[in-house]
Parts: C-alpha cells; sequence; structure tokens
C-alpha cells in the first residue's frame, strides 16, 4: 500500500478556508500533509481520523529557510501549547492541527490576522502574480500585435497558437487571484474591525479550467510538432520539454539539499538563484549550438520531404530543361489552421554557362475560412517594408493586378520592388490557397496553368 | 504601524500586558490569562505570538529571558504606562455609565 502520495493543488495562497476543509477531507481519507514543493502537495498515509486544520502565515518565513526560523518554533512551541500541532509550512504558509474540537483557534484576533495575511501575500502571490501578469500582458500584447501584422506567421505556428492560448488564460489567472484576494480583503477589514472572522472565497474551479485548458494545450501542441514537424522541429521540441524539466528538477533539487544541509537562507537562494540562472542559459546556448551543429553536419534536416515538391522545374519545362544538379527545398510551418509551405528549386550554372531556371515559391494555406481575408489582407494590401540595414535602403513592394484566368486563380497580381520595378513574380488567391511564386524566366500560359493545378489545390 | 495600532487596546492585548505585570513566558500565558478572567477571556497562539512581537517593538514589553523555545517576557515602564492610559478610559467609560444610569434611577 502506498504509503505517500503526491497531488498538484489548485488552492489559492490565501484561501485558508479551503485549505483548511481541504486538509480536513485528507484527513479523513487517511492522508497528512507533509510538505509542499514546486512539484506539488506531498501527504503521508496516516489512519483515517477527524482533524481539525488551522492555516496561519508567519510573513518572516521564507522558502529557503532550512527549518522553521527561531521565530516560528516558538510560534509553533505555543501553538502546541494550545493543543495544535504543527504539520507542515510552504514558504509564509503554516499547517496545523487538532484532534481537539475544544482547541481555542490560533488566530483570535481578525485584524491582527488579516495584517498577517497581507504581509504573507505581498511576497507570496501579490509579488510573483504581478511580475506573471506583467509578462503575460505583455506576450498578449505582442500576439495581438501579430494578429493585425502578421496573422500568417501567428496561426501557421502551433507554439504561437499555444501562446495565444496560455497567456491570455495566465493573465486572467492572475487578474482573478489579486481581485479576489482584494475584494477579501476589503470585506475581511470591514468584519474585521467588528471582530469577526471572514472565510476567503474560493477560485479552485476556475483555476483547474485554467490549468486543465493550459495542459491540454501544450500536449496537443507537443503532440503536433512531434507528429508533423520537421526532424529539427521535432527534437527542438522534445528537447524543450526536457530543458524545463531538467531546469525545474535541478533547482528544486539544489534548494532542498541546501535545506538539508542547513545553509542559511541567503545562501540558499543566492546559490539556487545562480544554479537557475547559469542553467537556464546554458543549457540553452547547448540546445541552441547543437541542433545548429545538428542541421549543419546534416544530422538533423530542417527541410522536410524535399522529395515531396509539388512543383518542379521538371514539370514546367519538361524535355526543354537545361542538365543541371538541381537543388530542391521543402519546408513546411503548419498548424490546424493554416500552413505555410516553401517549395524552391535551383542550379549553379553548367559549365558550358548555359543560364539554368529556379524556382521559388511560397503556399499558404487557410485551412479555417474565417482566417482568409485576413491572411490575404496581409499578402495583397499590406505594402512590406524590407529595411537593407547594411546600406539603409528601405524599399517597398508594388503589386499589379492581372489576367487571373491563365493562373486558375480568384485574383492574380504581378509583384515587384518600387525601386527594380515588375519582375516574374506573382501573387495568386485561390479558394483556399495564396501563392507566391517567382519564376527566373517569363512563364507561359501552360506553364502558369500548371501552377494553378499544382499549388492552387494543394 | 504597530504603535498608532495599539493606541486602543482590544481585551486580549488588556490581559496579555495585564499578566506581564510580572515577568511570564509566553506559553504559560494562556493559562495566566484564562485563570484571570475565568476562562471569559482566550487568546490563540498565533495571536498571542504576534502581539508579543508587536508589543516587544513598540517597547511595552521587553525579552526577560529564553530558554529553548521558551521565551520570557515582562512589561516595561512604557507598557505600564500604556496600561493605565487604557484603564484611565476604561474608567471614564464606567464613570459615564454610572452617570447616566444613576440618573435614571435617581428620577
Amino acid at each position: 500500500m502506498k504509503q505517500t502520495k503526491r497531488r498538484m493543488e489548485t488552492l489559492s495562497f490565501y484561501d485558508r478556508t479551503g485549505i483548511e476543509r481541504h486538509l480536513e477531507k485528507m484527513a479523513a481519507k487517511g492522508w497528512m500533509i507533509d510538505r509542499v514543493d514546486t512539484f506539488g502537495w506531498h501527504y503521508r498515509r496516516i489512519e483515517p481520523q477527524t482533524l481539525r486544520f488551522a492555516v496561519t502565515y508567519f510573513p518572516k518565513a521564507s522558502d529557503f529557510d532550512p527549518g522553521p526560523t527561531a521565530g516560528q518554533q516558538v510560534y509553533h512551541a505555543m501553538s502546541e501549547q494550545a493543543g495544535w500541532r504543527y504539520a507542515a509550512s510552504w514558504a509564509q504558509m503554516q499547517f496545523f492541527y487538532t484532534n481537539r474540537p475544544d482547541a481555542v483557534p490560533i488566530e483570535t484576533d481578525p485584524e491582527l490576522e488579516l495584517e498577517t495575511i497581507h504581509a504573507a501575500m505581498k511576497k507570496g502571490l501579490l509579488l510573483p502574480y504581478g511580475i506573471l501578469l506583467a509578462i503575460g500582458l505583455w506576450w498578449s500584447a505582442m500576439l495581438v500585435h501579430d494578429l493585425w501584422s502578421d496573422p500568417i506567421g501567428l496561426f501557421s505556428s502551433v507554439t504561437n497558437l499555444f501562446l495565444m492560448v496560455v497567456w491570455p488564460l495566465l493573465s486572467l489567472l492572475c487578474i482573478v487571484e489579486i481581485v479576489a484576494y482584494l475584494r477579501w480583503r476589503h470585506h475581511a477589514k470591514q468584519a474585521a474591525a467588528c471582530g469577526e472572522f471572514v472565510d476567503t472565497p474560493s477560485t479552485r474551479l476556475f483555476q483547474q479550467v485554467v490549468f486543465t485548458v493550459c495542459g491540454a494545450a501544450f500536449a496537443l501542441s507537443m503532440l503536433y510538432n512531434v507528429t508533423t514537424g520537421s526532424p529539427l522541429l521535432r527534437v527542438v521540441s522534445i528537447l524543450m520539454v526536457l530543458y524545463m524539466l531538467v531546469l525545474m528538477a535541478v533547482v528544486q533539487g539544489v534548494k532542498q539539499l541546501l535545506k538539508r544541509k542547513k545553509v542559511s537562507r541567503g545562501v540558499n537562494r543566492a546559490v539556487t538563484l545562480a544554479v537557475d540562472v547559469v542553467l537556464a542559459f546554458g543549457m540553452m546556448a547547448a540546445i541552441v549550438f547543437g541542433t545548429l551543429r545538428a542541421t549543419q553536419n546534416g544530422l538533423l534536416d530542417r527541410y522536410s520531404k524535399p522529395e515531396t515538391l509539388p512543383l518542379t522545374l521538371a514539370a514546367l519545362w519538361g524535355d526543354e530543361l537545361p542538365k543541371a544538379d538541381y537543388t530542391p527545398r521543402w519546408t513546411e510551418d503548419s498548424s490546424p489552421l493554416v500552413a505555410v509551405y516553401d517549395g524552391s528549386e535551383w542550379a549553379y550554372p553548367t559549365e558550358e554557362g548555359i543560364p539554368v531556371p529556379s524556382l521559388d515559391y511560397t503556399v499558404t494555406v487557410i485551412k479555417l475560412p474565417a482566417l482568409y481575408e485576413r491572411c490575404r489582407a496581409q499578402l495583397v494590401d499590406k505594402k512590406i517594408e524590407i529595411s537593407y540595414r547594411q546600406i539603409d535602403v528601405v524599399t517597398y513592394r508594388i503589386a499589379t493586378p492581372c489576367d487571373a484566368a491563365p493562373w486558375g486563380a480568384n485574383e492574380a497580381w504581378q509583384v515587384g520592388w518600387q525601386d527594380t520595378g515588375l519582375n516574374d513574380s506573382y501573387l495568386l488567391c485561390y479558394d483556399r490557397n495564396i501563392v507566391e511564386i517567382m519564376f527566373s524566366w517569363t512563364p507561359t500560359d501552360d506553364q502558369k496553368a500548371m501552377v494553378g493545378a499544382t499549388l492552387g489545390a494543394l | 504601524m504597530p504603535r498608532a495600532k495599539l493606541q486602543t487596546l482590544t481585551e486580549q492585548m488588556f490581559y496579555i500586558l495585564l499578566c506581564l505585570r510580572t515577568p511570564c513566558c509566553g506559553i504559560d500565558l494562556f493559562d495566566r490569562i484564562s485563570s484571570m478572567t475565568d476562562g471569559r477571556v482566550t487568546v490563540g497562539s498565533g495571536t498571542l505570538y504576534n502581539l508579543l512581537e508587536q508589543f516587544v517593538d513598540a517597547g511595552l514589553i521587553c525579552e526577560d529571558g529564553a530558554e529553548g523555545r521558551r521565551r520570557s517576557y515582562r512589561l516595561t515602564a512604557q507598557g505600564e504606562a500604556r496600561l493605565q492610559q487604557e484603564c484611565d478610559r476604561l474608567r471614564a467609560q464606567l464613570a459615564d455609565y454610572a452617570r447616566v444610569f444613576g440618573e435614571e434611577e435617581g428620577r
């Protein structure tokens, strides 16, 4: 029979009422809280029994303390004298229990309790949630900006879709937690003036929904990347998951080890932070450097399935294609909503000096019809600013409508650059696909029809 | 700020200070308060710890020795003055009460 148990609890830091009720239910089922850390709430098996729990806050405590501070020990001794046994603590939060139904509550002054909760909350919730909210809002703003400036890039990346789910939800979670706490504090202060305690509100269900959605979004995005991405994307996705797990495990391990070694709070905090920073940057550098080297050495291919190029020079030119060593390239950025396929084929000129054709195209497949107009607007309506920083020249893309019929498209534009004029580049809109294609020659009507039949229907 | 907050003493604060007229260990204050008030006033351990901390910070009491997890405290002159002030306030309240109800009985 299992003697220990670990659970991820979605209880607010200040929700003393909810935590007490929860621990009482766990004790009734035969589980006593043992400790709380990054990986969850740990319980040990006890005889099922009816116990009263009290959650109190000790603002001067820290999660980096090697054990209860001198002040906490006095606090615990006093509580023991009053019939309350110390069970565990988590940063500033302390858990006590008693089997005496008549034991005097640990907190008998509501105003004083509010003070200690608020002092603990500043450290335990308001600061970390404030930082998380700032990061979440910044990311959300960036994603909203991308929604207008680069919807194709945004919707064709599963990682971006995951972030679009996670950051707004985490921001909302922070706002709900902070507002719920401040509202409770407001009511509790009024009640405390009359000597009354107020139960804390529970956001448990909301938190469970948020974490379930985030977890599902993470699992789905990982699954999609690993099953459909290029070899490079698959490896990077797996490495990033390992990166986070290793980072959490090592940081938590170092902190716990130093606590067991009775290292002081300040040293523990400094060493853990240093390990965190060094490891985070070191491992990220190793992943970037390693994958780059692996890509250069051909161990990992960022170009997926070059043999599946849907439109080739050979198909367009037939027997007239000059003999050369053509290199095909094919990359995919795809999500369940939008996919962007980049294909190209080129070769060095032949030894005889015969020019060889080259072909470059991008096919944007909009799988969700509702996104079509936004993606079309990005490619058609927007002038794309290209900045050549080295020579400090800015040029704009220009697009002139042309006959769509030969392409079998709904709309067609010939595009070029403002300073060089139009060239053999075209932007073609089909029912579902938008094709950008660049030829090194002027295509014939047959070749245009072939583009429509292959890329337009991809 | 503790000093501002301690301008008016709650019942729990009053009896903690009163019981520290003679040095006493924090842990033993539970029994001392309980027997002094015949069990009418009870102080929770968390409340007691935090109030003792605040009283020390405000200079109303001082530590009078420590033995392991047992810390003793005693009332300071400042604490005695604060208690006296509180007693005067309570006496004034009682006098007001007696005057009002005395007048009613005299009619």
